[in-house]
């Protein structure tokens, strides 16, 4: 239309044509302008939860970073491997939050990078393309596959019986006698002492343990080794519900018998990266 | 990564976008879910396509605004009934007619345009199918396209305006479309990247806002294109340019008797950009009229001169850029003498006249030189030609002559029927003109009142009587100086005849026998305050022509010319007056001195208890206690180990509460108080 107009303008000599085509080619060039500057000065964070496991699906924290100070973004489309997000507005020098939810197929270290951001702003005629430098990656934990190892372990545990730990509880044997504090339970207070020394005196009591598990990798004799990974880790979790202290052995490594949420982390790190 | 969905929840921006796409997202729906989070947010919601659509009937009404006057009256009532029913069927309706019987229609409508077609009238021919186009597009259900296609016709419909009329208006329609496109371009491409996609009124209103930079910034590019444009000095289709329409005003023949009450026509005919002069220099030199046949003056054949320097070599030599209106004659106007004209094609007659080669259909725009004198020197002339009285011219008037012209040389002629005319027995007048078969002598006799076209034939013709040749000069009188534009304006109204004799051995002198001509012209209108802002606003229409409408190939050439110069020559020096710079130089300081006033204004008006806390922040850090964000003032005082410094502070802390918590205004007594708290922690 500009240069049909353009044409008619040249031709006619006519000075108000001439304004028309002028604005639209300042329109354009203009808007040329603002489509690549709506692509700069953005940065996206992508995070990740602590724990993911293949074939789960889990949520993506994307956060947009506008750095600019006089325009906002508009109409940003964040493309992250096949999948994308729309953020439609981001203000001046604000930060927009937006999830995405995903799954990944395959256990062990995922790399994403080839994230780009695209946008059709302003005018929808073109759309704008480029490529961000970042990359993120993430951890995925093997998927998770119901199995029978753990009753095994759970045969094993209860034949051993429990132990006391060194810790204070209130299930297993006295540790100490110390000065009643308010608050503590009446049935804890050692009226024997009590009597001898003229205080309230209140017991304290070591808390019980269960028998640790130790898993040992190479005996698991699961054929399949994603299968014996899957069942492991499965093992690993149910066991860790029940406060049940366990370890593993793996790659002539041992994790020592734990039921700490980072000791977890670790071992399942160990088992998505196994001969990756 | 393969599967998966979005969801989004409200951050600090406060915007929301809506995914669940089974929600109804009618724009009447005010309240907004969003379900993942459980988030209930109620804030008034807008959906897009309204606002897109709002706009789009926004810009056909501009479309429709910008031409109406230009075109045939039932294509305006077709346009308005049709766009009145689109408007009930898209509002209150949602019925849209389908899009086959729509298209039938539109074919009917080319047709019957080709059916009517005329080459003289082009332009409003198209602007008339395209209006009746338009009002038709408006009927149906509307895509991306079909607003885009609206916007094109719209725009298309400017262009023709812009073939037609030559108006300022056309610019502020321009603007004003360029605005409207902008935004609902933008927020076209929103709808078109989510066609259900609801904002809260606050991101729509930072979305309108801010897209509005775009034609900000495309309003200076496109002046630059303006000037950079390729242009040729021969257009092929210029007969698409139709002329502004002639006024009435000036005519090379002068008839006198025939119309009784004369229209003034304030309309300007001229635009002259000049240094301001005396005023009873002011004549503006059109025509000059020799042959009289008793009822009306004309011109007779006359001689084309060269244009080499004339023979009026004495006077002040003035350089003249004249717009020139469209008007129904070929002659230019200059200054009375006028010297040269620079203008294509232009011929200069003998008689200090100019002709451009063809009728002035359109604003043109010339330079002229011109000596400010009253003679014209000659020194002979065809005296047959000057001398003729019409055959049937009452016996009366010789006689009257006979008593008046009794002086032996013709200067002392000249003055005593000047003296005759202007003894205060002929009184000027627009009205109740004679209307009559010989006006000269009823002029004279019975009723002794008449225009400037009386006076001048009457005295002409007297001249003639008693041997002395005389002609009678067409052109404008007075004019009104516009000091910020630096021109003279002469409004039609201010056409005028005024009559030169010959003197033998001295030329052409140019006598004006209407009585207080001046008075007639300028000074009448000097007091009237709605005259003068007239005037004033003219400078913006002087502005317009000077500037956009007489912008040609030459002036750009001029422009890089001069621009190819000025960086050859780093040194160049501009030349400025030192009262200038001060002036320019107060006037920016000002604009900044209030640009700050508002700026504190405002500032003062958000933060009062905002600047309280944070002087209150500042006097406690001087004692090393700072207030990290996540603190709260309470919180904060308890850390503060000095009894001194927190018997202050607490009293601060709970006074400041006290206002702020139950949201009520800080007077200016609270402000006292806690200040003096704030001074006492600082002393400290």
């Amino acid at each position: 239309m500009t240069i049909l107009l353009g044409v008619s303008a040249v031709n006619t000599g006519n000075n108000l044509m001439y304004l028309i085509v002028a604005a639209l080619l300042g329109f354009m060039g203009i808007s040329g302008f603002f489509g690549k500057n709506n692509l700069q000065k953005i940065s996206v964070v992508i995070e990740f939860p602590q724990e993911i496991f293949a074939n789960k699906d889990f949520p993506v924290k994307i956060t947009l970073k506008n750095k600019k100070r006089l325009l906002p973004v508009f109409l940003l489309r964040l493309h992250v491997a096949e999948q994308s997000v729309l953020f439609p507005f981001a203000d001046v020098k604000s930060e927009t939050v937006k999830y995405m939810e995903t799954a990944f197929s395959k256990r062990g270290q995922h790399i994403i990078k080839d994230i780009y951001i695209s946008s059709v702003f302003p005018f929808n005629f073109f759309t704008r393309f480029k490529g961000l430098d970042n990359a993120f990656d993430c951890v995925v934990f093997p998927e998770l596959k119901k199995c029978d190892l753990i009753t095994l372990y759970e045969k094993g545990r209860r034949l051993k019986g429990e132990k006391a730990s060194d810790k204070t509880g209130f299930e297993s044997d006295i540790v100490s006698i110390r000065e009643y504090v308010y608050g503590d339970p009446l049935k804890y207070i050692n009226w024997k002492a009590t009597a001898k020394t003229g205080a309230l005196k209140t017991k304290e009591l070591s808390s019980l343990l269960h028998q640790p598990i130790t898993i040992d990798f190479d005996k698991v004799i699961i054929k399949d080794l994603e299968e014996k990974i899957s069942c492991i880790s499965y093992s690993i979790i149910q066991i860790l519900k029940k406060n049940m202290p366990i370890g593993l052995r793996i790659n002539d490594r041992l994790y020592e018998p734990g039921t700490s949420h980072g000791h977890k982390i670790n071992m399942l790190k160990e088992l998505a990266l196994y001969q990756r | 990564m393969k599967r998966g969905k979005t969801r989004s929840e409200e951050r600090d921006t406060g915007f929301l976008w809506m995914v669940n796409r089974n929600m109804d997202q009618g724009s009447t729906n005010p309240e907004l879910r969003i379900t993942n989070y459980g988030l209930q947010i109620r804030q008034s919601t807008i959906n897009i396509e309204t606002i897109v659509k709002i706009i789009t009937y926004m810009v056909g009404t501009l479309g429709f605004m910008s031409v109406f006057r230009h075109i045939d009256v039932p294509f305006d009532i077709a346009f308005l009934s049709l766009f009145c029913l689109s408007l009930y069927f898209e509002f209150s309706k949602k019925f849209y007619i389908p899009r086959w019987a729509l298209n039938s229609i539109s074919l009917l409508v080319i047709f019957f345009s080709f059916y009517r077609f005329k080459l003289g009238d082009l332009v409003t021919q198209i602007i008339e199918a395209l209006l009746i186009l338009l009002a038709i597009k408006f009927l149906e259900e509307k895509k991306f396209r079909d607003y885009m296609q609206i916007y094109t016709i719209v725009l298309f419909l400017l262009a023709g305006l812009g073939l037609l009329s030559l108006d300022i208006t056309f610019i502020v329609y321009l603007l004003v479309l360029v605005f409207l496109l902008a935004t609902s371009i933008v927020l076209l491409t929103y709808y078109s990247q989510d066609p259900n996609s609801v904002f809260t009124k606050d991101i729509v209103l930072k979305i309108v806002l801010k897209s509005m930079y775009i034609p900000l910034a495309a309003i200076p590019a496109a002046v630059l294109m303006f000037m950079i444009l390729p242009r040729t000095q021969y257009p092929l289709f210029h007969f698409l340019n139709r002329a502004d329409k002639a006024k009435t005003g000036f005519t090379d023949s002068v008839r006198l008797g025939v119309v009784s009450n004369i229209q003034e026509d304030s309309s300007a005919i001229l635009r002259v950009s000049m240094e301001k002069i005396e005023d009873n220099a002011l004549y503006w030199r059109g025509v000059v009229l020799d042959y009289f046949d008793g009822v009306s003056w004309r011109s007779s054949s006359k001689d084309t001169a060269s244009m080499t320097f004339p023979a009026v070599s004495k006077g002040k030599s003035v350089r003249q850029v004249i717009y020139l209106e469209p008007y129904e004659n070929r002659y230019l106007f200059a200054l009375d003498k006028p010297a040269y004209i620079f203008y294509r094609g232009v011929r200069k007659y003998d008689d200090f006249t100019f002709a451009s080669t063809g009728y002035i259909e359109k604003r043109i725009r010339y330079e002229a030189v011109s000596l400010i004198t009253d003679t014209i020197i000659e020194d002979e002339v065809d005296e047959s030609k000057y001398l003729r009285i019409p055959e049937h011219l009452s016996p009366e008037i010789a006689k009257l002559v006979k008593q008046i012209a009794i002086h032996k040389d013709d200067a002392g002629n000249i003055q005593s029927v000047y003296a005759f005319l202007n003894d205060g027995t002929y009184k000027y007048s627009l009205k109740n003109l004679p209307i009559t078969k010989n006006p000269l002598e009823d002029f004279l006799f019975l009723a002794k009142f008449g225009n400037c076209e009386y006076f001048a034939s009457a005295y002409a013709i007297m001249l003639r009587l008693a041997g002395i040749p005389s002609r009678v000069v067409g052109g404008y009188r007075g004019g009104y100086y516009n000091d910020v534009g630096g021109y003279y304006l002469v409004p039609q109204k201010n056409a005028h005849v005024w009559v030169e004799a010959y003197i033998r051995q001295k030329g052409w002198v140019r006598m004006d026998p209407t009585p207080a001509t001046l008075d007639n012209f300028a000074s009448l209108m000097k007091g009237d305050i709605f005259f003068r802002m007239s005037v004033l606003l003219d400078t913006i229409n002087y502005y317009w022509y000077a500037t956009v409408i007489n912008y040609n190939f030459e002036k750009q050439l001029s422009i890089f010319y001069s621009l190819k110069s000025g960086i050859k020559k780093p040194g160049f020096k501009l030349s400025f007056n030192r009262a200038e710079i001060v002036k320019y130089l107060i006037i920016i300081l000002a604009l900044a001195g209030i640009v700050f006033v508002m700026c504190a204004a405002v500032r003062h008006d958000t933060s009062k208890e905002k600047k309280l806390l944070s002087s209150f922040q500042k006097a406690m850090g001087k004692h090393g206690y700072k207030k990290s964000k996540s603190q709260g003032l309470e919180e904060f005082l308890l850390n503060i180990k000095q009894d001194k410094i927190r018997e202050p502070a607490h009293r601060f802390v709970t006074e400041f509460e006290k206002i702020y918590f139950k949201d009520k205004e800080f007077t200016s007594i609270d402000l006292v108080e806690l200040k003096k708290i704030i001074r006492q922690i600082t002393r400290f």
